[in-house]
């Protein structure tokens, strides 16, 4: 009995030797938004512009030639970011997300990073939008989705 | 008259099983003593502050064990400083396996609940490429206090203790602590480290304690 528990005990003491946690950074403020038609398929769209908020900020990569997918950055100084999609020089669409952050030591080695949770829809005019996982991580392939 | 004398005085020889058995469970010592390791890494460990004292009470092969002590982290982050402090107390039982060692030699598992209250601060910067321009990396500084926070966990514990001379005894104790539970207070950030267990991430940790007792002997064994 006792030489049973004195191996049961050392077999879990071995295993939780390592007093360091793994320098695995799995934060990121990029929302993943899939653009797709209304019955769930992949829809490729041409934007002309797409901008932050009400700034003339934009982003040139995701401009001027289809696709079907865009990630975008939140503002890690708010709880929530506005971008705007140009299709033509008159139609805009507009998609305000809120969300949550909160701040993590991973490992003193690797330092203290911002993680991103609770991602909703605040407002927007497009047709239909699902939030697909609502945790922003490097291993997350999809946030949210966007219906036209 | 003789007779009954002597009904009597057999009466009087007679040992009653139920007090050799409640004589047999008094505790016969107190044991009082000192963590070394913390305050080697005290000294040692620019980062680490703390100490710990240790007690235990004998029940014939059981004995109450109970810990109490500080410890308070300043970790220089690569991207900024995390710090906490806090008490901490641990109570259970052990169990003695060298019950006919003459000198009250003890090898022993057993195990711990721990509670710990504790806060922590944390501040950091980073950059971030993707947010401002494309040209510009946005700097973000954060900075938060988590405070009024309690901890509690559980151990199994084994170990030894020797005696050296007269009341002064030796031993250690090695600990795996599981099942970490942090409530209470004002969270701003995720807890990094609990004291008295560890990286609060951990669903497991070890710990490993080399003591120094002083016995104080509460009743002659018979």
């Amino acid at each position: 009995m006792l030489k049973r528990i004195s191996f049961i005990f050392f077999l879990l003491l071995s295993s939780s030797c390592f007093d360091q946690n793994d320098c695995l950074i799995t934060s990121t403020n990029l929302v993943q938004i899939s653009l797709n038609t209304v019955t769930g398929i992949p829809m490729l769209v041409t934007f002309l512009r797409v901008l932050k908020g009400d700034s003339t900020g934009h982003f040139p990569l995701y401009e001027k030639y289809p696709l079907d997918f865009l990630a975008l950055p939140l503002n890690p100084d708010s709880t929530q970011t506005t971008f705007r999609f140009m299709t033509s020089d008159t139609v805009y669409y507009r998609l305000t997300l809120g969300y949550s952050t909160y701040s993590r030591v991973i490992a003193t080695d690797c330092g203290a990073f911002l993680y991103y949770d609770n991602l909703t829809v605040l407002k927007t005019n497009f047709d239909s939008t699902l939030v697909i996982s609502p945790q922003l991580l490097t291993s997350v392939t999809s946030n949210l989705k966007i219906f036209f | 008259m003789a007779l009954i004398g002597s009904v009597f005085s057999q009466d009087k020889a007679k040992v009653n099983p139920a007090d050799t058995l409640k004589s047999k469970y008094l505790p016969t010592g107190l044991r009082l003593g000192t963590d070394l390791i913390s305050i080697i890494k005290s000294n040692v460990i620019p980062s680490f502050k703390g100490w710990e004292v240790n007690g235990d009470l004998d029940f014939y092969k059981y004995y109450l064990a109970v810990d109490y002590g500080y410890w308070a982290r300043n970790y220089d982050l690569v991207n900024g400083n995390y710090q906490n402090s806090g008490d901490y107390f641990r109570v259970g039982i052990d169990l003695n396996f060298l019950l006919k060692d003459p000198d009250r030699n003890m090898f022993f598992f057993g195990f711990r609940y721990g509670h710990s209250s504790f806060r922590e601060s944390l501040s950091y910067t980073y950059a971030d490429s993707v947010y401002g321009s494309s040209q510009n990396q946005y700097l973000i500084t954060k900075t938060g206090n988590n405070t009024g926070l309690s901890a509690h966990w559980i151990e199994l514990t084994t170990g030894l203790r020797v005696k050296i001379w007269s009341g002064f005894w030796m031993g250690y104790t090695a600990r795996l602590k599981f099942a970490p539970v942090i409530g209470g207070g004002k969270r701003e950030f995720h807890s990094f480290d609990i004291p008295g267990y560890g990286l609060a991430e951990k669903s497991d940790y070890w710990g490993l304690d080399y003591q120094l007792f002083w016995r104080f002997p509460v009743r002659k064994i018979k």
